[in-house]
């Protein structure tokens, strides 16, 4: 056997963010489900076809079925991209090699930041492409950006909370079916709770949950809906503390095998 | 990290002291105690920690790469205290776990260059060729980690415990689970490691052989204690002259076992004694001389070992019945 150690001598390494590992990261989070989010803005200009839920002429009609895609659909398409994540490092017990050469939290943040990016992109080139082929223009005073920012915070926001919901139950038992049933749940929920609270005395509750833009017609403060989008953003940033709290206790990573 | 602000360490040889450690899982009361008041210092070159499977031996290797912290005591390797400066131990130490995982779909050498790329070492494929070269896995280099054998996987488990050339590295049960082949080849490298690297390298264990054969100093831990730490002659030395090779039938062994009057080292059928009926045994035995025709034999370290747990159970035992007396 061949032990050919140049340097014996161990000298301090500088423990830094290469450019190689972002690379690294970012070709380890994408997967097939990445084709979804372009699939999402691609209805939005074929659904108006076949659904009657609209006058087919209305000249609004795909800026309006790309709020209701990016609002009902992308949560749910969040959590295909962000619950394996981790997945991988859990499944494999690869998670103490990671954690012994950086912080397992700040990967996560990492992965988290390439799969927002990469759906606010998506959101701002669907909005764009539905600006390009909407007359009149979407906002009522012709705010293009403003129009673009109102998109980002209908489709992110519950995206981000629902995804930070998943990501921390399942860090909890370290399953990733854990997480998705339970996203999927909440978001399920969502959706049937909404028609039994449209006529009822707490209606103004619908603000609140994730679907707030499209549920604010049958509200009394229908132009309020995006202080449901800011609660839910507090509630992302309340569940990435827990993680961080989760993930710090590196113990859990372990494969307990003998003791 | 925060090494910049902290002197650099030129040198190898780097000592662990380990003082008053223990370690509870669970809740402070009810919990279940894996380390009770562990001392142990530990010096450059090969020492062997050995112990039975729940020892405690997993978990004090743990908190020795950081990812456990004790309940109680201190951990001091090299300068840096484990607990407090947790980022510059982790630069001084390589770790191989026990239950080592690995990215399958990836190749060795994606799976060396991503954990490199997360270490932030400069010049890595100087470093992947060091210690590919180090555990002989360059000719596997493309090989896909899921089309590894076990002994590769625990060389390419190695390997990425050498990223970055620690002066201390920590492998949890490395020969576990391997063929004699392979077992051999794993000593031999960690031995020509140590040799070349001055390095300090805390061998977990609980096969005798690893240690006998490239530790120079060991510790033995039991339920969680530390039973005992010095060099390989001195626990080889606890069975001499309480160690005996007799001929003596099955039955008169389980007596005598059963009534805790003796350990049993091993057992061998004779095979060379045609008249031998087919229940009589070869037994090495530990403890007084069992029988008048019981013949003394120089100890090994196994017997060492097992005449040092057996007193372990024994005076646990006592206790037992100490404390129902009480």
């Amino acid at each position: 056997m061949m032990v050919t150690m140049k340097s014996i001598q161990w000298k301090a390494t500088r423990r830094n963010w290469p450019l190689r590992l972002f690379l690294f990261e970012l070709r380890r989070c994408i997967s097939w489900t990445w084709g979804l989010p372009p699939l999402l803005i691609g209805m939005v200009f074929v659904l108006p076809r076949y659904i009657s839920l609209y006058d087919s002429d209305d000249p609004l009609r795909y800026a309006l079925m790309l709020r209701y895609c990016l609002e009902l659909m992308l949560p749910f398409i969040t959590l295909t991209l962000t619950v394996p994540l981790l997945a991988r490092e859990w499944q494999e017990g690869t998670l103490t090699q990671v954690a012994l050469r950086k912080p397992v939290f700040a990967l996560l943040v990492l992965r988290l930041l390439y799969v927002m990016g990469y759906l606010t992109i998506w959101v701002i080139v669907g909005s764009l492409i539905v600006l390009a082929s909407t007359r009149p223009h979407p906002e009522p005073h012709g705010n293009s950006w403003l129009w673009i920012g109102q998109n980002l915070g209908i489709a992110l926001a519950p995206s981000l909370c629902l995804a930070m919901l998943a990501q921390t139950l399942l860090l909890i038992p370290g399953n990733s079916v854990v997480g998705y049933m339970l996203g999927l749940g909440v978001w399920l929920v969502n959706m049937v709770v909404a028609p039994f609270l449209q006529g009822g005395n707490y209606r103004n509750i619908l603000l609140y949950l994730l679907f707030s833009w499209t549920q604010r017609g049958f509200t009394d403060r229908p132009d309020d809906w995006w202080q449901g989008k800011w609660l839910l953003l507090v509630i992302a940033l309340l569940l990435m503390l827990v993680q961080w709290k989760l993930l710090t206790d590196e113990g859990r990573f372990i494969r307990q095998s003998e003791e | 990290m925060q090494t910049t602000s902290q002197p650099e360490l030129k040198t190898s040889n780097l000592p662990i002291h380990i003082q008053g450690v223990s370690k509870r899982y669970g809740s402070p009361k009810k919990g279940r105690l894996a380390l009770d008041n562990v001392d142990l210092s530990i010096q450059p070159g090969v020492f062997g920690l050995l112990g039975r499977n729940g020892a405690g031996k997993s978990t004090l290797l743990q908190i020795l790469a950081t990812l456990l912290v004790p309940t109680k005591g201190r951990v001091q390797i090299g300068p840096y205290d484990a607990v407090k400066q947790r980022e510059q131990v982790r630069e001084l130490v390589g770790f191989l776990p026990q239950d080592q995982g690995f990215y399958a779909t990836l190749t060795v050498l994606e799976t060396l260059r991503y954990l490199a790329a997360l270490q932030g070492l400069e010049r890595p494929d100087i470093h992947i060729a060091e210690v590919l070269d180090a555990v002989n896995l360059r000719d596997r280099a493309r090989t896909r980690v899921g089309a590894l054998s076990g002994g590769m996987r625990r060389r390419l488990g190695l390997a990425q415990a050498l990223l970055g050339n620690p002066p201390v590295l920590i492998v949890d049960e490395p020969t576990a689970g391997l063929d004699p082949v392979e077992q051999q080849r794993f000593r031999t490298l960690l031995a020509r490691l140590a040799a070349q690297g001055n390095r300090t390298i805390l061998l977990s264990t609980h096969i005798i052989g690893d240690v006998a054969t490239i530790a120079s100093h060991l510790a033995v831990l039991d339920q969680g204690k530390m039973l005992f730490q010095g060099t390989v002659p001195a626990l080889t030395e606890i069975a001499r002259e309480r160690c005996w090779s007799w001929r003596t039938t099955i039955a008169r062994i389980e007596a005598l076992r059963e009534r805790r009057e003796l350990l049993i080292s091993s057992l061998h059928p004779i095979t060379d004694d045609p008249e031998a009926s087919p229940d009589q045994v070869i037994a090495r035995v530990i403890g007084e001389q069992p029988d008048a025709e019981a013949v003394p034999v120089a100890p090994t370290l196994e017997d060492g070992y097992f005449s040092l747990i057996g007193v372990s159970e024994a005076d646990s035992l006592n206790s037992v019945s100490d404390r129902k007396n009480a």
